[in-house]
């Protein structure tokens, strides 16, 4: 969908310029690698989503160690919950956002997508929830207060909605340096994707061809 | 006649029936115990993808660069993201503990209590471990990068060509790579048409980021085992 890439950049362009000196990075505690990357991946996920899910313990690992911790991609998460289908996608953001505050959104992203099957057919998760944010070693009072006030409802609408007006429509929905990249890829799809933007970019840097 | 094919056809008069072939892949894990390799890009290839390499090199118009300092910077961090990894590794074991526990209505009440104070200590001990891994990275990409990136170049210049040259003498040989990847036990079983094949395949190492395990094996046998011993450790410039 082309048509949808420069509502996306819209979109993402002002999350993705380096923070003014001394500016909080907003996306900071739900991002990972150097802030400056030559590239950056934002990645449109539901916790509830099953291909999410193979998507971070199948695929993410491997990129993380090769492409994120060398410092050539800056990956981004972005609220992307399907509440038509998976009812409890949006407590479980808003739990990983909360979490985000103390710094703890990925040890939540992690426990979240492992324990998928077991909270998914919950009626009421908010309690599993707490108790898996709890087992990160977090600091369950402050959670509990973020959640009842509902301190990052509006975030986890704002990052929805941004990720649908950017024609992402199902999940996971990767956008790679003006590129959408739709559904669950295997590790070697996004390598080679990868690679070559990383190429292109620290080229153009360094003034090679 | 391109200089890389008396290379690779060695060994192309020898004949076989057809067969099958298993390939067993592992790897030290962060843990240093060899785990399989699931998912892991299987190619058999009817050439020997390193002589075809090398007679690309041996006709490269300038040396390849020195990476002696890209690789000290390899090195030094090295110990920051190992450090990391294992921190968040036993954080996520313990959480894991943690969850497992809660979930059994006869968990042990104080072993709760001693996890979660466990995994409220590696809290600050896996911020620290990131922050110290950052700061290594910030030292670590600018320099890399521009490093790197003189080596890409020398390397998109020498082996230009590789795609079309390799497809020729795939076509030369009336034999398509075999390709597959490996199950959740590292495994996967492969028809082999008559001839000599290799096995090649990369796959990531969890001790470095800026590593990765290379194979290049001739097919000798029913089972070819991908593992440290069998394989190479190469920097991923």
């Amino acid at each position: 969908m082309p048509h949808a890439f420069p509502l996306l950049v819209t979109l993402l362009f002002a999350l993705s310029r380096p923070p003014a000196p001394g500016a909080q990075d907003p996306l900071a505690s739900r991002s990972k690698g150097d802030a400056a990357a030559p590239v950056v991946v934002y990645e449109m996920s539901d916790f509830q989503c099953p291909f999410c899910k193979r998507h971070a313990e199948q695929t993410f690992p491997a990129l993380e160690r090769e492409f994120v911790q060398t410092g050539k991609v800056r990956w981004v998460f972005i609220n992307y919950p399907l509440t038509q289908i998976h009812p409890n996608a949006v407590p479980a953001a808003e739990v990983a956002m909360c979490a985000a505050r103390q710094g703890g959104f990925w040890p939540v992203h992690d426990l979240l997508f492992r324990h998928q099957q077991v909270w998914s057919p919950l009626k009421e998760p908010g309690a599993f929830f707490l108790t898996l944010a709890d087992s990160a070693g977090l600091n369950k009072a402050a959670l509990t207060s973020c959640l009842q006030r509902g301190e990052v409802r509006d975030l986890v609408r704002a990052d929805a909605e941004g990720a649908a007006r950017s024609g992402a429509t199902s999940t996971p929905t990767f956008y790679i340096e003006g590129g959408l990249l739709q559904g669950a890829a295997p590790t070697a799809v996004f390598r080679q994707v990868l690679d070559s933007v990383y190429r292109v970019k620290v080229a153009r840097k360094t003034g090679g061809g | 006649m391109p200089r890389w094919i008396p290379f690779a056809l060695v060994g192309l008069l020898a004949c076989g029936d057809a067969r099958e072939v298993t390939i067993v892949a592992s790897i030290p894990g962060a843990d240093t115990v060899e785990a399989p390799v699931a998912g892991l890009a299987i190619a058999l290839l009817p050439y020997d993808r390193d002589s075809v390499i090398a007679s690309f090199e041996a006709r490269a118009a300038t040396p390849r660069p020195h990476t002696g300092a890209l690789d000290t910077l390899f090195q030094r961090f090295r110990e920051p993201f190992v450090a990391y990894t294992l921190l968040r590794r036993r954080a996520g074991h313990v959480a894991d503990s943690l969850v497992a526990l809660r979930a059994d209505a006869a968990g042990d009440a104080a072993r709760i209590e001693r996890l979660r104070a466990d995994s409220a200590a590696l809290v600050p001990r896996v911020e620290a471990a990131r922050v110290a891994l950052d700061r290594a990275r910030r030292a670590f990409v600018g320099r890399s990068d521009s490093l790197r990136a003189v080596v890409r170049r020398w390397e998109d210049s020498t082996y230009r060509g590789y795609e079309a040259a390799v497809r020729d003498l795939a076509r030369s040989l009336a034999r398509d790579p075999v390709s597959d990847t490996t199950g959740p036990d590292g495994r996967t079983t492969l028809p082999l048409p008559a001839g000599d094949w290799w096995v090649y395949a990369r796959s990531w190492d969890p001790f470095d980021p800026n590593a990765e395990w290379y194979w290049n094996l001739p097919v000798t046998g029913d089972t070819i085992r991908l593992d440290a011993r069998s394989g190479r450790r190469l920097p991923k410039y």
